[in-house]
């Protein structure tokens, strides 16, 4: 049952331009993410990817980095109580991901930040890429930061400092040994925010999962983060067009 | 232009299906006419079916509602034309594929599912798609290894904003490319997504080769040749996944069109990988995979309107410019860069007077350079030669991957320093069209395709070289 169920599932994604149908079990162990570890390392979590290094044009071949800026409108909807981002991911569109940059966000200041996908590889100055259906952090694979995430399936208020107690954020980790990637079922890239949506299979779009992140940015302050919409339009209302993210973010305290 | 990603999604989806314990005859997909069909139902809609001349594929189609093919019926009375142009291409296609050698696609005569079309004839469903044009459906597997399955396939009902010029055109494109996804499940359904579909659109093209699918896509390949063949973008949808034809069609003008259909009973054997079996099928043909790519990536720099009089692809200036990195050529400059894989890198370089160049790497060979001279323009493939050496002219280093290995291969290009000649010394006798290179054209020395032949003799490598996909709007 269950690989015809995969199956449906991948038939509907494909019919909309969605990726993946699976998403990830609130704070199960997603195995594709390495655990305390740095950007370049190995160390931390048992990892068993090489360094970055080693894998620096897998790197670029898997997650399509340009020497670009991303023209992704990034503006604050909302600034008090709570940030909230509407985030234009939507360049590329559903093939052409190889042509289009990630936008980078700073979640301390809540704004873009205007980098290319190189500088991004070497740079702190930013906490979340997302890229279409894709959001990574500033960690491990990914970048240089002291990022990482961890999804709790828990109310977002009842989301504080003492959430997380003493489980170690995930990093990015695509890699095996051999510098190939590790990809979801769809060959999707796998990040430590995989899992934010689901499949609607009656409307064919991504309905973000009630949750929230606890996300590590950069420089090491956390924050929580939640993925409100996937359609949203410039002004915050519920849209049609994919790829423009609504983000509900706060300091964690 | 869109071009979803339906037959590319077979492919993708038989992938996913391997990860459930090998099971027989269990029923993978529902069908347009059974209620509840995920990819789409006719519903209430009356159907009806027409067969095709030779009766091996039978057209589905709803009479009316959203799935119903356009009304017009000039051929034959009361039958669609979408649906005669549908049968037609079908036979057309299956009878190349037999032309060709291939497997049939298994019949689904003894399927266990609770439809099978009512006959043993491949069963094509018109449909309208809501991002995509076509689809092949796994709908039952035998039983062990190779995983062989049978299945049936579906394809939009008129083709409109599809990016075609008509429903005919876009029938004629997908219904072949579609059913050759159905042969490649009779060798194995696990084919990797990229060569599936690489060969689905050489396939397709092999039927109707005066149509323009197969182009449309390359440029998704020559925009991105450091990506490897076998490494496409992630995710399900990419049109690179369609861009890698242009591999078939290099083996093929290389070699023969046999040679794809060796890869395929190969793989079917080994399971290792299109490229592992690519490897040893090449090596029973006494060249290998290594020499076969860089000729390949040489060729893929001779295209455009550098397309040479001589050598290269049969329709080398059909096919996209591949954009070149300059690199300029004086002593001492070097150019650093990282390799993965099969992927291939270009430069362009011009000099007037002679310069050395070498290409460094690691202990480990990982990837190989030549440099084709540039002549008025046009990209001298056939008279490609080694890069190390002195070099007087235009020309376009390619630098190309001698291995899957994905682990970084960093190169670096370095232009030196040449003595002069001596009068009397000179070669400039064997390149007076300005190549510099110490090398002269042997006329009849390649293949039909040329770089192959040219490259590997040069570089003395063997002397005897001898499931989708589309957008709807184009």
């Amino acid at each position: 049952m269950r690989s015809a169920v995969i199956t449906t599932c991948f038939i509907l994604s494909a019919l909309s331009g969605a990726l993946g149908c699976e998403s990830t079990p609130v704070d199960d162990d997603n195995t594709s993410a390495g655990t305390g570890g740095v950007a370049g390392s190995s160390s931390g979590g048992g990892s068993m990817s090489p360094p970055t290094s080693m894998c620096s044009a897998a790197l670029r071949q898997s997650v399509g980095l340009l020497d670009e800026v991303s023209t992704g409108v990034v503006t604050q909807l909302e600034t008090t109580p709570e940030l909230v981002l509407y985030v234009d991911a939507s360049a590329g569109g559903d093939t052409g991901g190889d042509e289009a940059p990630w936008v980078y966000i700073s979640l301390a200041g809540g704004s873009a930040v205007a980098l290319t996908d190189l500088e991004a590889l070497e740079s702190t100055a930013w906490d979340l890429a997302l890229k279409r259906f894709i959001i990574r952090t500033n960690s491990g694979d990914s970048g240089p930061g002291q990022g990482g995430a961890l999804r709790v399936a828990l109310p977002w208020d009842s989301v504080d400092a003492s959430t997380q107690g003493n489980r170690a954020l995930p990093v990015e980790q695509w890699f095996d040994d051999e510098c190939n990637l590790v990809t979801g079922s769809t060959n999707e890239l796998v990040t430590t925010f995989s899992g934010w949506y689901e499949y609607n299979t009656a409307t064919h779009k991504l309905d973000a999962i009630e949750g929230v992140y606890l996300t590590q940015a950069a420089d090491g302050a956390k924050y929580k983060v939640a993925v409100l919409d996937y359609y949203s339009n410039p002004d915050g209302s519920h849209g049609r067009v994919d790829g423009h993210f609504k983000l509900r973010i706060a300091p964690l305290r | 232009m869109i071009q979803a990603g339906m037959r590319q999604l077979a492919a993708l989806g038989a992938l996913v299906l391997t990860g459930a314990p090998a099971r027989a005859q269990v029923c993978e997909g529902a069908r347009p006419t059974q209620s509840g069909a995920p990819q789409g139902s006719y519903g209430a809609a009356p159907v009806d079916h027409y067969d095709s001349a030779s009766g091996r594929a039978r057209v589905h189609y709803a009479r009316s509602g959203p799935h119903a093919p356009p009304a017009a019926a000039s051929l034959e009375p009361d039958v669609p034309d979408a649906v005669i142009v549908a049968a037609q291409a079908a036979d057309d296609a299956l009878a190349k594929f037999d032309e060709l050698g291939y497997l049939a696609p298994l019949s689904d005569q003894a399927s266990p599912c609770s439809a099978n079309g009512d006959s043993e004839a491949v069963d094509i469903y018109l449909m309208n798609f809501s991002a995509a044009d076509g689809q092949a459906v796994v709908d039952h597997c035998q039983e062990g290894t190779p995983k062989r399955c049978a299945g049936f396939v579906l394809v939009e009902n008129d083709f409109k904003s599809a990016g075609y010029a008509d429903t005919a055109e876009g029938l004629r494109t997908v219904v072949p490319h579609e059913l050759f996804h159905l042969v490649q499940h009779a060798y194995d359904v696990d084919v990797e997504p990229w060569w599936a579909e690489g060969s689905a659109q050489w396939a397709a093209k092999q039927v109707y080769p005066e149509l323009r699918d197969l182009e449309r896509f390359l440029p998704a390949y020559f925009d991105n040749p450091w990506r490897p063949l076998n490494v496409p973008p992630s995710g399900p949808i990419t049109d690179f996944l369609y861009a890698t034809a242009i591999w078939p069609v290099y083996l093929s003008e290389r070699f023969d069109h046999a040679i794809v259909r060796e890869v395929f009973e190969q793989f079917a054997q080994s399971r290792d990988g299109a490229f592992p079996a690519t490897q040893q099928v090449l090596a029973a043909r006494g060249s290998s995979l290594e020499q076969e790519f860089l000729a390949f990536a040489a060729a893929n720099a001779a295209t455009a309107e550098r397309a040479p009089a001589e050598g290269g692809y049969q329709h080398a200036a059909d096919y996209p410019l591949l954009e070149l990195t300059p690199f300029t050529l004086s002593a001492g400059n070097e150019l650093m860069e990282v390799a993965s894989g099969l992927g291939a890198f270009y430069y362009s370089v011009s000099t007037p007077t002679p310069v050395g160049l070498e290409l460094e790497q690691g202990d480990v060979k990982r990837v190989e350079a030549v440099l084709l001279p540039v002549v008025d323009g046009h990209a001298q493939v056939a008279n490609s030669r080694p890069l190390q050496g002195s070099f007087r002219g235009d020309g376009i280093i390619v630098v190309a991957g001698q291995s899957l290995a994905r682990v970084d291969a960093p190169f670096t290009l370095r232009v030196t320093s040449v003595k002069p000649n001596l009068p009397g010394e000179g070669d400039d006798d064997d390149q007076p069209d300005s190549a510099g290179c110490a090398l002269s054209r042997r006329p009849g020395a390649h293949s039909k395709l040329g770089p192959g032949l040219a490259i590997a003799a040069m570089l003395g490598l063997g002397a005897s070289i001898r499931r989708r996909r589309r957008r709807k709007d184009a």
